[in-house]
């Protein structure tokens, strides 16, 4: 298993306890879906894919190993995670150093992580923005950037959240195209039912807090009443 | 609101935007400190000081009329800033404007403010003519400041022109609910504004602290690009120190 | 007179006076951050970085006609610490100096001086101080209290600075440049109390996060203000009854004289009357004395 979650709860300091004894796993190349009302705890269970939450309760494994503090480092380099926001995502002046800021971190040479980042720019046909500050760029490449900076490093399991949110249908197009060409696993938190039809054969559902469906998504978007009863469609 | 003007001006060719950015950091220093040496009244130094600069500006293919226009509003706030001092600097009266002496002192101050603030403001505006932000910081970062400062600036950058797009949204709302009207609710709407933007800034600052984490952060800021001062650097800024020490002792022992 | 000093005003002995001090309270600043900041603050200081250099755009009008624009050094200082705010501001005033000739470039000594150590670093001094009189209720006020008397400091550097490099008398300066900073003091006051109150109100852990000073700490400042204050009564009365025997005390301790040959100086009986400044610097530095002591006992 790429990634296990046995028994994961957590709770905020507050006492607020945001996910319940919620497992599943998820295999090399598998693409998953995580889909949920606004806090049913999505987000939340990305930060616990790559430690960056450690769960009040159960345990989170990559590759097999327990996440704790001395695996963090190991287990972020295997899980790859990409925020909401791009804007979060990309700091530096430049989308170049951006991008190469993983492998500089993870201790390559600067040559070696510039042209490690110029190839990955180039894979996903941005190259010729390399050298441009990220305000300058729209928003659906901002979107490929901030996966670059990600994509950089390699990582088997490509942890998501929500990256269609803010692209019209156009971007979305381009983003579902490139990761269904690409062989990583995905675990991909969306609202958006089409991109996880498209993407994910697989779905999670998580309804505060607990894990309430886990199977195919095409069973899942054919039963409209279940779709309902879990918050996934409203009628207008 | 924007903040476009910090790299605008950044030329992308000429024989100065090869330099390191440290040696343009480092000269523009130079050329100020040096203005700031010299003693009252040393008005054809000053004048070398400001045609040297003049030079450096076309060495780096930068326009004079460029040069002039960008450092006109500097040069304007200097004169109002040390306009006072006309008539604040005891001496001997040498004309009335209305209720207010201008002294012979006043003067020369006056003058001497201006002479030795022009050739610091030309070369600080040549600096941002051939130098983009992020480029002055690498700068920066070479000249040995504090990493914290370098970090810090690092960052700063794009920060900015978040910062920018979150204040015109919050100035947008605002103006939106028609607030208008005298400095007290101005002011307190201004705080409210101020405030909400600090606030986001912060929990900004946490959602990215996160990505840095998430992308195996080390806690140092590593930079791509290294352009450490090479040994022409060095001798370009040797000549220029020689020059700049030439000017300020003439006029120190003359 | 603005508070960012611009190139050509200042004399060589004080831009290397200032530059030094300022090194020097920056390298400290730097260590001690280094050490106190967890990789965590990185994101943080670029953050506050970009918001101070943000905030320095707005013009607030404070009067009729008048306006300012926040100087931050306490607001920077009552969110993050003194370390950092002293950094923070000098990276401000720094890109402000290179990028657009706000405040001089060979002046970035005395620029840093008067808003990075006087401002945000006095300005927290102030601050402590205020926030163990007045406790942790009274935080807020404490908060506004201290930005009107860093940017009275500010305005204080700016002054002196003028006055040595002889611009204009050290008189002129300070009531002109003082003056105007008075006014500043009142906006940055206003200002640092309303967006504090409101980032505190939004993010009570930050507050939190600097903690009151102990009952002990607080007694001993209360007692120390106390004595001050009514040392400060007792040497003005005594001053204005028998204005010889400060003067005579001023004169042991040759103070007097060379304040007569530093010609800056010349005019400062006019301004507040002799005995009185010797009074109040007296006053003023027993006070130091005993608050560092206090801090060094407190430490251990």
């Amino acid at each position: 298993m790429l990634l296990e979650l046995r028994d994961v709860s957590f709770a905020y300091p507050g006492g607020l306890r945001v996910l319940h004894d919620v497992s599943f796993g998820l295999g090399p190349g598998e693409r998953v879906a995580l889909l949920g009302a606004n806090g049913a705890g999505k987000s939340t269970l990305l930060l616990h894919t790559n430690g960056l939450l450690l769960p009040t309760g159960g345990s989170v494994h990559v590759d097999g190993t327990v996440l704790a503090e001395e695996t963090l480092r190991a287990a972020r380099a295997r899980v790859g995670l990409v925020f909401q926001s791009a804007d979060d995502q990309l700091f530096l002046p430049t989308v170049l150093e951006d991008v190469a800021f993983a492998p500089l971190n993870a201790g390559q040479e600067r040559g070696a992580a510039e042209a490690l980042a110029r190839a990955t720019l180039a894979e996903l046909g941005i190259e010729t923005h390399a050298d441009r500050a990220a305000h300058h760029l729209s928003g659906g490449e901002r979107r490929l950037a901030a996966l670059a900076t990600v994509l950089v490093s390699r990582p088997p399991l490509l942890v998501l959240d929500e990256p269609t949110g803010d692209l019209d249908a156009r971007g979305r197009s381009r983003v579902v195209s490139l990761l269904r060409r690409r062989g990583e696993a995905i675990l991909l938190a969306t609202h958006d039912l089409h991109v996880a039809a498209a993407l994910c054969p697989r779905c999670l559902v998580l309804d505060a807090g607990r894990l309430v469906y886990d199977g195919d998504t095409s069973t899942l978007l054919a039963d409209a009443s279940l779709l309902e009863e879990l918050a996934l469609t409203c009628p207008l | 609101m924007g903040f476009h003007h910090l790299d605008q001006y950044a030329h992308s060719a000429g024989p100065l935007t090869r330099t390191p950015p440290a040696a343009r950091v480092l000269a523009t220093v130079l050329l100020a400190v040096g203005a700031a040496l010299l003693p009252l009244g040393a008005w054809l130094q000053m004048v070398v000081l400001g045609g040297l600069v003049l030079a450096l500006a076309r060495i780096g293919h930068v326009p004079l009329a460029t040069l002039l226009a960008r450092s006109a509003p500097p040069l304007l706030l200097l004169a109002l800033a040390s306009a006072a001092v006309l008539v604040l600097a005891p001496g001997q009266v040498i004309a009335r404007v209305g209720p207010l002496a201008v002294t012979d002192a006043g003067l020369e101050r006056v003058g001497s403010a201006l002479g030795r603030g022009t050739p610091a403001i030309l070369a600080g505006v040549l600096l941002i003519s051939t130098t983009r932000f992020p480029d002055l910081v690498e700068g920066l970062r070479e000249l040995r400041l504090p990493l914290v400062v370098t970090a810090a600036l690092g960052l700063a950058y794009r920060f900015l022109y978040l910062l920018a797009d979150e204040l015109t949204q919050l100035q947008r709302a605002a103006a939106s609910r028609n607030a208008r009207a005298g400095a007290v609710p101005r002011r307190r709407l201004l705080a409210g504004i101020t405030a909400s933007a600090l606030v986001r800034s912060l929990a900004r600052s946490e959602r990215v602290h996160r990505a840095m984490l998430a992308r195996g952060f080390t806690g140092e800021l590593l930079s791509l690009h290294r352009q450490p001062l090479d040994r022409e650097a060095w001798r370009n800024l040797g000549i220029l120190g020689v020059l700049v020490a030439l000017v300020v002792l003439s006029a120190r022992v003359g | 007179m603005l508070a960012h000093i611009p190139d050509g005003f200042l004399s060589a002995p004080v831009l290397l006076g200032t530059a030094l001090t300022s090194a020097g309270a920056l390298a400290v600043a730097a260590r001690r951050s280094r050490a106190a900041l967890a990789e965590r603050q990185v994101p943080l200081l670029g953050a506050i970085t970009a918001f101070v250099f943000a905030a320095q755009m707005f013009n607030f009008p404070i009067a009729a006609g008048s306006s300012a624009h926040l100087l931050g050094g306490v607001l920077v200082a009552a969110l993050a610490g003194p370390s950092v705010a002293m950094l923070v501001i000098f990276s401000v005033v720094l890109v402000q100096a290179l990028l657009f000739q706000d405040g001089g470039i060979a002046a970035l000594g005395a620029n840093t001086l008067n808003l990075a150590v006087l401002g945000a670093g006095g300005g927290w001094l102030a601050y402590r101080w205020l926030l163990a009189l007045l406790g942790a209720r009274f935080r807020v006020a404490a908060v506004t209290v201290a930005a009107f008397l860093s940017a009275l400091l500010t305005g204080l550097g700016v002054a002196l600075e003028l006055g040595f490099s002889q611009v204009v008398p050290a008189r002129t300066a300070l009531l002109v440049v003082g003056g105007a900073h008075l006014l500043v003091g009142i906006g940055e006051a206003a200002l640092t109390g309303a967006i504090l109150a409101l980032v505190w109100r939004a993010r009570p852990e930050l507050a939190a996060a600097q903690p009151v000073p102990g009952p002990a700490v607080r007694a001993w400042t209360l007692g120390l203000t106390a004595t001050s204050l009514l040392l400060a009564l007792a040497a003005g009365s005594l001053a204005s009854r028998r204005p010889d025997v400060l003067e005579a005390a001023a004169f042991r301790f040759g103070l007097r004289e060379r304040a007569l040959h530093a010609a800056p100086f010349a005019g400062y009986e006019t301004v507040l009357g002799w005995p009185w400044l010797v009074a109040l610097a007296g006053v003023a530095a027993v006070f130091l004395c005993g608050w560092l002591l206090l801090r060094a006992l407190a430490r251990r």
